[in-house]
């Protein structure tokens, strides 16, 4: 597979990935080029098969210093701060401030055939950006970039055990999320 | 329904989401992948031209003579241009400037024969004295 081959093959995904953590489109934008720019510029002459864990690193990395760098700014204007200081936490659980799940009671009224395919993924994008930062990392890379549990540990910088805590918990927390707004999946 | 399940169905979802992307974030995609490849080295990039494709001598490690160091191949077919083009060059000045030596000649003894009065030419030694000086 070609280097424009591989990067038409995986821009998409790439630009939801950065688009979920920063959620400014311009921003996502500028973090894929980057990424892409890194990619072409060190590592055009990398086999094939070593692109995807490389790209997705290059991304990671490229994701993170878009924070470090709102972080200084953020420094130097208090005001920003205070929007931005929610963004990088992992510890916080998003099913405690969760809204409770009726789907049970009020199925008929939000059945799963009355949304149409793009409020479905509307949605599942909206419960993907509500996740905690290191559990959509986990998610995203583990099922959708279809990293195996070592390689999203490597890109992730952190243990398998961890990687499978948060996709666990990933997957928990979008079930609830989605079901809470009457979709099941 | 198990984890793997779920995250199956919820990837199947955003795949059929972004195969739907607006056309305007698809167009800025393909802008922003372009801008990214033009940074590869031309060493990198395949020539397309039928010509070279005909003559692909191919590497044992998959490349070949001009894919994907098809610009070493170029470089070096204008190098040995520009080379014999100097030789030819450096022959014809020096086959040029060996004819000068007696055009130069001639040109002396022309002015010298327009600033020498016609009675010079009648003195005895004059003759060889023009002799010795050419």
């Amino acid at each position: 597979m070609e280097l424009s081959d591989f990067l038409a093959s995986v821009e998409r995904r790439a630009l939801k990935h950065a688009l979920y953590a920063v959620r400014d489109e311009a921003a996502a934008l500028d973090i894929v080029q980057e990424a892409m720019l890194k990619l072409t510029e060190k590592y055009h002459a990398q086999p094939p098969g070593e692109l995807p864990p490389l790209f997705q690193r290059i991304l990671q990395n490229t994701i993170h210093d878009h924070f470090r760098r709102s972080k200084i700014r953020a420094w130097w204007t208090p005001l920003a701060s205070m929007f931005q200081s929610q963004d990088e936490s992992d510890d916080y659980d998003i099913l405690e401030s969760a809204p409770p799940d009726n789907s049970g009671s009020n199925a008929s009224e939000t059945p799963y055939n009355t949304l149409n395919q793009k409020q479905i993924f509307s949605e599942i994008e909206k419960a993907l950006e509500k996740l905690p930062a290191r559990q959509r990392e986990a998610f995203l890379l583990r099922y959708w970039e279809e990293m195996d549990v070592a390689e999203t540990a490597a890109i992730m910088g952190c243990s398998q055990g961890s990687v499978k805590t948060h996709c666990s918990r990933a997957v928990h927390s979008l079930s609830v999320l989605l079901a809470a707004r009457g979709i099941t999946l | 329904m198990n984890e793997f399940d779920m995250a199956q169905r919820i990837i199947r979802q955003l795949d059929e989401g972004i195969s739907q992307l607006g056309p305007e974030q698809a167009g800025r995609l393909y802008a922003l992948r372009q801008k990214a490849l033009a940074q590869v080295p031309m060493a990198q990039q395949p020539l397309r031209f039928d010509v070279l494709a005909s003559a692909h001598v191919h590497h044992p490690h998959g490349r070949s003579a001009f894919h994907p160091r098809g610009h070493q191949g170029t470089a070096f077919l204008r190098m040995m241009g520009v080379t014999l083009l100097m030789a030819l060059t450096i022959y014809m000045l020096g086959d040029w400037s060996g004819d000068s030596d007696d055009d130069n000649g001639q040109l002396d003894a022309k002015l010298l024969s327009s600033e020498i009065s016609p009675q010079t030419f009648a003195q005895k030694d004059f003759g060889a004295w023009l002799q010795e000086t050419r």
